[in-house]
C-alpha cells in the first residue's frame, strides 16, 4: 500500500508541471570536461549530450551524457542528473510570453559512472553542485545556449572534489515552443 | 617602362586583396588522438589566425595558421602542434536546416582543409586534412562545429594521429 501511495505521488509530481502548463522538453548538445580528480577520468574533452525537460516556470531537469571522444572516440560515459532553478526570473511563463532571454541557473544532482570499482560498474558516484552564469534563450524562442557552467563534484567514495567544466551547451527545443502557443 | 607598369599592376592585383574585410582571428575547443602513444593525446584551445582574400560562392579559399594548447592525459600542461594551411569552402547556401543554432539567418559553407602539421614531439613532416561539415557564416563570424581531422606522416604514409575540434569560433575583424 505504501509502495502505491509513493507511485502515485510520484505520478503526480512528474505530470503536475505539464498540466500547468509550463513543461518543455529539448535536446542538448555541448561540450564537457572533468578536471581536477586524481586517477581517473584522463580525458578533458567530452561531448554533452542528453534532454532538458522543464518542469515548473522556474525549474528544471537535466538528464546529460558526457561521453570522452579523445583518446578514445565514445570511450566512456558518465551521467548527470541534475536539478536547476532559474534565478534571475521565469524561464517559461507557459503561455505566449516569453520567459527571461538572459537567465543564471543554480543546481543540484548526481553523477552517475564507471569511475569506482575498476570501472566495473556504474554507479552513482558524485554529488553535483553547479552553477551556470549565462543562458540565452528560452524554451518559448526554441533554443537557448548555455555558457561557462562550473560544476563541482564530490566523489563519496574517493571524498575527492573536481570540477566539470561545460564551455558551452545547445538546447534545441521540441515541446513548449511559441509553435505550441499560436 | 612597360615593365614598371607591369609590375605596378601586378603588385595592386595581389595586394588589393589585403585591404578587402578578410582577417580573423578564431578560438576553438580540440582534442588530438595519437596513433602510437595514446597518453600523448591532448586536448584544450585552439587558437587560429586567419586570412580570407575572397567571398566566391563557391570554393572561397581562406589561408589558415593555427596553434594549440592543452593538456595531455597525465594532465601535463603542452603545446602539441602548430598547423599553417589552406581552406576551401566548397559552398555558400542560406537555404539549410542548420539555422537551428544561430538567432539570425546564416549561411551553411562546409569546407575542407589541407594544412602542413609540425608536432611538437615528432621530427616527421605531416599533413593535417580536415572536414568542416557544420560550418555556419555570417559576415564577420564562423561557427563550426564537430570538425574532424587527420595527420599523415608525408614519408610514410601512415595516419600519424586523428583529432576533433568540437567547436570553433572565428571573428573575420577586418
Amino acid at each position: 500500500m505504501r509502495k502505491l501511495i509513493c507511485c502515485l505521488l510520484l505520478v503526480v509530481s512528474v505530470f503536475s508541471p505539464l498540466s500547468a502548463g509550463t513543461f518543455d522538453l529539448g535536446l542538448t548538445l555541448g561540450t564537457n570536461s572533468h578536471f581536477g580528480e586524481k586517477g581517473s577520468d584522463v580525458s578533458k574533452m567530452k561531448l554533452a549530450w542528453g534532454v532538458t525537460l522543464g518542469l515548473t516556470d522556474l525549474w528544471e531537469l537535466e538528464l546529460q551524457a558526457n561521453s570522452s571522444l579523445i583518446p578514445r572516440f565514445f570511450g566512456d560515459t558518465s551521467f548527470v542528473i541534475l536539478a536547476q532553478k532559474a534565478m534571475l526570473g521565469q524561464r517559461s511563463t507557459g503561455g505566449k510570453v516569453a520567459g527571461l532571454g538572459i537567465n543564471s541557473l543554480l543546481g543540484a544532482g548526481i553523477m552517475v559512472s564507471n569511475e569506482c570499482f575498476d570501472g566495473e560498474f556504474l554507479l552513482p558516484t558524485h554529488l553535483l553542485l553547479s552553477v551556470t552564469p549565462m543562458s540565452v534563450g528560452n524554451p518559448i524562442s526554441c533554443k537557448r545556449e548555455r555558457a561557462l557552467a562550473v560544476t563541482l563534484a564530490y566523489n563519496v567514495f574517493t571524498s575527492q572534489v573536481s570540477v566539470l567544466f561545460d564551455l558551452i551547451k545547445y538546447d534545441f527545443y521540441l515541446v513548449g515552443t511559441y509553435k505550441d502557443y499560436l | 617602362m612597360k615593365r614598371i607598369v607591369l609590375m605596378v599592376v601586378a603588385f595592386s592585383l595581389l595586394a588589393s586583396p589585403l585591404v578587402g574585410r578578410s582577417l580573423g582571428y578564431g578560438v576553438g575547443f580540440y582534442g588530438q588522438s595519437i596513433i602510437e602513444e595514446e597518453a600523448a593525446s591532448s586536448s584544450g584551445v585552439e587558437l587560429s589566425f586567419v586570412y580570407q582574400p575572397w567571398l566566391l560562392p563557391v570554393g572561397n579559399p581562406s589561408l589558415i595558421a593555427k596553434a594549440v594548447m592543452g593538456t595531455d592525459m597525465t594532465g601535463k600542461l603542452v603545446f602539441p602542434y602548430v598547423e599553417f594551411g589552406l581552406s576551401v569552402d566548397l559552398f555558400r547556401t542560406i537555404h539549410h536546416p542548420f539555422n537551428l543554432f544561430a538567432n539570425n539567418v546564416v549561411a551553411y559553407d562546409p569546407a575542407v582543409s589541407v594544412s602542413y602539421h609540425r608536432d611538437a614531439e615528432a621530427p616527421s613532416q605531416l599533413l593535417s586534412i580536415s572536414v568542416s561539415p557544420f560550418k555556419l557564416s555570417q559576415k564577420d563570424f564562423w561557427y563550426e562545429f564537430f570538425v574532424p581531422s587527420v595527420s599523415i606522416d608525408i614519408q610514410t604514409g601512415k595516419v600519424a594521429s586523428w583529432g576533433i575540434a568540437l567547436i570553433r569560433y572565428t571573428y573575420i575583424f577586418k
